[in-house]
């Protein structure tokens, strides 16, 4: 499970560089390039899958089950006689929108408690601290498993249950950056010009909190996509016949040794499709750190 | 000399050690407590089977054996059973099985608090020791189900001293008359049993030791199998049977199991039951038609299953040859559609989360579709789905039974109104009088007339679809010896052996 | 070390509201959970005798808030409940399971201490080079992979196929300690690579924060080799955070090694949590939770202190 918890000191406290010499650095990097064109392919597939799909990914064929790879099945049939291929790319729909989805709703949710407890200091940053750490200290999975369990099982429910799992690590990370800014002169004469306050967060402090933010996300959203699968591996996610990778894996698990093939292929997509947003959130926080060389 | 004699004694012992075995079992599941009182769960019937003997048991065409008990005989009313038990028996902890232990055990069943064989013994009135090896049921009314449910947990003897010590507690620790004492217990990993070598009959079980391993995920329990972590893995997938009987050093033995797997659908439970689907029986023998049993089960199960027709499986004598399972028949389905005036019903259906049950599930949603049927899929896990049940928020639901001995215990409670397990709602009068009068008879061709005139009803009526009979499976290693598969699932180790 | 006990303390104090607001957040939770453990527990036949019997049994019909005070009010005098499936109590389900817990956590995080540390000194010394991104992507492969599909590969191939270790099972300890490391090697493993992507980016950054000091380029300076320097000097003082991060590593693998002890049957608390939240046996997830929960800021507290330990200059504050 990929950690999500910063308690690094010295990183999250200075504002990071103009955006543009970060972009540069990030296409520079040969692992940021490879991530992105691994998240290109699978967002290409999640937005194009209708057109794509060689075969229809819902109806099941009981003439071709667990049929080996072909060259008409590129990578063979699974346990229905379906096409694995269509199935894969239109599963990556199902795990990017649980991605996307689900960073932001963390992003959200976590960020915005975050910078009220840091803002307004006080009780309510005691109260939001005591409750973000009290789910900190629940394993992600858990809080996503009782999440997931409480709200009933669809792919919506499943993309709200880790996206409220994932938050409180915002609400950290937002918190921190909040009181470090708070004190600094800038927001300091802002005050004392008079600027209310929901002015002063919305124009002076989340742009300045928006980078280790982004980087997070990204890396959330790795997270996320291994979350859901393991969700829909427990049967709480995406309900079929829609294709989800995790559900894949999961019926392939009863074929390992007869057809090797079925579980290999969504096992990997997920892999790739982790790896590339990992890959992009190493970048981005090497990018937008202003102090590597 | 007596070193001499200490030395032939220690080698002797040796000897019959070097060849005193342990069985290794692989499980599914992990049994819930060891108390045949409360006891619920398959896996702890198979722990059962050679801890706690019953007063009888079942040979594999489903007669009723002596076990504890050696002879019975019931009075023309049929409202007294009296046994005569087996001499010379006694419990692991040395007391006597007697009148007096089968008295305390019944009444034990019947009104402990955590006691869930209340319903099958609710026919038994009193229970009266005649003298040690003679026992007396006086009956409520006639009851032909009383012998099949004392083949089960509700006629194992537990020891009755050691129970009245215990309590609730007995099940952590348990004491029976079985061939194999407990030992041991780790939740949710092993359970060890050694053999009692006072058992009326142990020269008949040649392990010394059995130990049983909860390992759910189906592939890993094979996987221990093959690699020799195991000697017998319950419940092989059917799509592993293939590759397992091809591979050397292993068999496979099935059997077609005692229950079934079906579509039970709302036709008066709440609100859910307003469906169409749920206020006419057409649409539901449409969808029945519209679902090609033969060709789900080898999709699904590599051709391993059976398809049924109806409630009871074929091994049993009740099974009914005249309603054998329908043949798909799409057009008949359509036109039933047609004349139901729906053509294309909306059916949300609820099954239990599992890969099974979703490979099911989809094809029974792919198949319906092509009769014209929109079969919406809703996964739900084992603790919601009892619930759903019983509280009607359900269109249609895919469940099954584990099946009993009796065909009175797959039928009775599903069928009559307010029956415990009828969580369709279904009601008829004329189905009640069938059934009820099925209970008072124990002669065999006159109950068999009866269960044909309820299936004549029922499959017409439809508030159960019955899809196919799931197999026992087992996997075991080529050196096992002597093991017979039997249809309600259990391991039972006379004769076994393994080669060494 | 004067200012270390009252921190200590203090830190345990402000722990304590944490805890309770867990316990009552988890109560909490699984409570709104649909379904009905009752049902579930009472068999196939249902009779409404025995249901009706074990709601009682179990104040299933209580308030709400009385359900919690009955049960922090037995936890506080050290009883924790029975479990609703087989009424063994909470307390010898945890003293069974913890110790295979904590030995896989153990062992997960040594796994991944010596694939993430490494690899991170490594990525920090070579920035940037051809080493940098290797370690990077051996370390980050553990992370992208879900654990199920490895650990069932895994099993396939090296259980199945080559029949090196045992497919599954575990042997404690005490009992036989062979089997014992043969039936946990796999699982740690998986588990250890997943973490060990954590660790090497941790230590990674942290390392690249220590060489830019001042006073590692005096040691550079002085002319000492680039290992000495990075080994001797910058390693030792990168060490903080990573205390920290292997001690929240600990804490979460405690439960949340959920999928992985499925596939391999290791009888830890990821397992039974799971199975108890499935099952609504309520008095277990408690148990559990509040165990991992407590594990969990322990942890964390002897993270710090280490940290306090290995770096004077934070006690100032």
């Amino acid at each position: 499970m990929t950690l999500a918890l910063e308690r690094q000191p010295g990183i999250e406290t200075e504002a990071p560089t103009p955006r543009g010499g970060a972009f540069r650095k990030l296409m520079a990097n040969p692992s940021a390039v490879l991530g992105l064109s691994i998240a290109a392919v699978c967002i290409g597939c999640a937005l194009f899958a209708q057109w794509i799909m060689p075969f229809d990914p819902l109806k099941p064929n009981y003439a071709l089950i667990r049929k080996p790879a072909s060259a008409l099945h590129w990578l063979g049939t699974d346990e229905l006689g379906r096409d694995i291929l269509s199935r894969l790319i239109l599963g990556a729909r199902t795990s990017l929108s649980a991605g996307l989805v689900s960073a932001g709703i963390a992003v959200g949710v976590g960020s915005f408690f975050g910078v009220l407890a840091g803002y307004i200091g006080g009780t309510v940053d005691i109260v939001i601290s005591r409750v973000a750490d009290a789910l900190l200290a629940t394993p992600f999975l858990i809080v996503a498993i009782v999440l997931a369990t409480f709200l009933g099982p669809s792919l919506a429910n499943a993309m709200i249950a880790i996206g409220l799992a994932a938050a409180p690590v915002f609400t950290r990370i937002a918190r921190a950056q909040v009181i470090d800014i708070k004190a600094t002169d800038y927001v300091e004469s802002a005050r004392a010009l008079g600027f209310r306050d929901w002015r002063i967060v919305v124009h002076h402090i989340l742009p300045n909190i928006a980078a280790p933010l982004i980087v997070q996300a990204t890396l959330t959203m790795a997270q996320a996509i291994t979350a859901e699968a393991s969700l829909s591996f427990l049967g709480l996610g995406e309900q079929p016949p829609i294709p989800s990778w995790g559900a894949m894996l999961n019926s392939a698990k009863s074929y390992l040794t007869q057809a090797p093939g079925m579980s290999l292929w969504p096992g990997l997509a997920i892999f790739l499709s982790v790896l590339a947003f990992n890959l992009i959130g190493d970048a981005l926080r090497d990018a937008l750190d202003p102090r590597q060389e | 000399m007596k070193t001499g004699f200490l030395i032939a004694g220690a080698l002797a012992l040796s000897a019959t050690a070097a060849s005193a075995q342990t069985l290794r079992i692989g499980l599914l599941d992990d049994p819930d407590l060891l108390d045949p009182a409360p006891g619920k769960s398959f896996v702890g019937r198979i722990v059962f089977q050679s801890m706690c003997d019953k007063l009888v048991d079942i040979s594999p065409d489903l007669k009723i054996v002596p076990r504890l008990a050696l002879s019975w005989e019931t009075t023309e009313d049929g409202k007294v059973l009296t046994f005569k038990l087996r001499d010379g028996v006694t419990f692991q902890d040395g007391e006597p099985f007697n009148a007096a232990a089968v008295k305390y055990n019944i009444e034990r069943d019947k009104t402990m608090p955590e006691s869930i064989r209340k319903a099958e013994l609710a026919s038994v009135d009193t229970v009266e020791v005649i003298d040690p090896l003679t026992v007396r049921f006086n009956l409520k009314k006639p009851d032909s189900t009383l012998l099949a449910a004392l083949t089960d947990r509700s006629g194992m003897m537990v020891a009755p001293e050691a129970a009245k010590q215990a309590g609730a507690k007995f099940g952590l620790n348990p004491v029976c008359s079985g061939p194999y004492k407990f030992v041991e217990r780790v939740q949710q990993d092993h359970i060890t049993l050694a053999r009692d070598p006072n058992y009326w009959n142990a020269k008949a079980f040649s392990f010394e030791k059995i130990v049983f391993r909860t390992i759910p995920d189906s592939t890993a329990r094979l996987a221990s199998l093959r690699s020799g972590d195991l000697d017998i893995a319950e419940r092989v997938e059917p799509t592993d049977v293939k590759e397992l009987e091809a591979q050397k050093g292993f068999k496979v033995f099935s059997v077609v199991s005692l229950g079934y797997q079906g579509l039970t659908i709302n036709v008066a439970n709440g609100p859910a039951s307003k469906a169409p689907i749920g206020q006419d029986k057409r649409i539901r023998q449409a969808l029945s038609l519209a679902i090609d049993r033969q060709g789900l089960v080898d999709a699904a199960f590599d051709g391993q299953f059976v398809p049924a027709g109806q409630a009871v499986p074929p091994v049993s004598p009740y099974y009914s040859d005249k309603f054998p399972p329908p043949a798909r028949d799409l057009d008949k389905a359509k036109a039933l559609l047609k004349a139901a005036g729906v053509e294309h019903p909306v059916l949300n259906l609820r099954y239990t989360t599992s890969s099974r049950g979703q490979k099911v599930n989809e094809i029974i949603q792919a198949m319906a579709a092509e009769a014209g049927f929109d079969v919406k899929l809703v996964s739900t896990e084992f603790a919601t789905q009892m619930k759903v049940q019983t509280d009607g928020d359900f269109e249609g639901s895919q469940i099954g039974w584990s099946g009993r001995p009796d065909p009175d215990g797959n039928i009775y409670s599903f069928y009559v109104c307010g029956g415990g397990l009828n969580d369709s709602h279904y009601c008829n009068q004329d189905v009640d009088k069938i059934l009820g009068d099925a209970r008072l008879t124990t002669d065999v061709a006159a109950r068999k007339a009866l269960y044909e005139k309820f299936n004549a009803i029922a499959l017409d009526e439809l508030p159960i679809i019955y899809l196919y009979f799931e197999k026992w499976i087992w996997g075991v290693t080529a050196k096992l010896q002597g093991f017979t598969p039997y249809p309600d699932g259990m391991i039972r180790l006379e004769g076994v052996k393994l080669a060494q | 070390m004067s200012g270390v006990i009252p921190y200590v303390v203090r830190r345990a104090l402000t722990a304590l509201p944490t805890i309770a607001i867990f316990a009552c957040f988890v109560f909490l939770l699984q409570k709104l959970l649909p379904g009905d453990p009752v049902l579930a527990m009472a068999g196939e036949d249902r009779d409404p005798a025995t249901i009706a019997a074990l709601r009682l049994q179990y104040h299933l019909d209580d308030p709400l808030p009385l359900q919690f005070l009955h049960w922090a009010k037995g936890a506080l005098a050290g009883d924790l409940g029975e479990s609703l499936r087989n009424h063994d109590t909470v307390i010898h389900l945890i003293a069974q399971k913890l110790p295979v817990t904590i030995e896989l956590a153990l062992l997960s995080t040594l796994f991944s201490l010596l694939i993430g540390i490494p690899a991170g000194i490594l990525a920090a010394a070579k920035k940037g080079s051809v080493w940098d991104n290797l370690a990077r992507g051996v370390a980050l492969w553990g992370v992208s992979i879900p654990t199920f599909w490895f650990g069932i590969v895994l099993i396939i191939i090296v259980s199945v196929n080559l029949q090196w270790l045992p497919a599954s099972g575990y042997a404690s300890i005490a009992e036989d300690p062979w089997q014992n490391i043969r039936t946990m090697i796999l699982p740690a493993f998986v588990l250890g690579n997943a973490q060990a992507g954590i660790l090497m980016r941790h230590t990674r950054s942290s390392m690249l924060e220590v060489l830019r000091q001042d006073y590692v380029r005096t040691a550079r300076a002085k002319g000492l080799s680039e290992m000495r320097v990075v080994m001797a000097h910058a390693f030792r003082n990168a060490l903080g955070p990573l205390v920290t991060v292997t001690a929240v590593l600990l804490g979460q693998l405690l439960a949340g090694a959920v999928l992985t002890e499925q596939v391999f049957s290791i009888p830890g608390f990821g397992k039974m949590l799971v199975d108890a939240v499935f099952n609504r046996d309520y008095a277990v997830v408690q148990g559990v939770a509040l165990c991992t929960g407590v594990g969990f800021i322990v942890l964390n507290l002897l993270a710090d202190i280490a940290q306090l330990l290995l770096n004077p200059r934070l006690r100032a504050s």
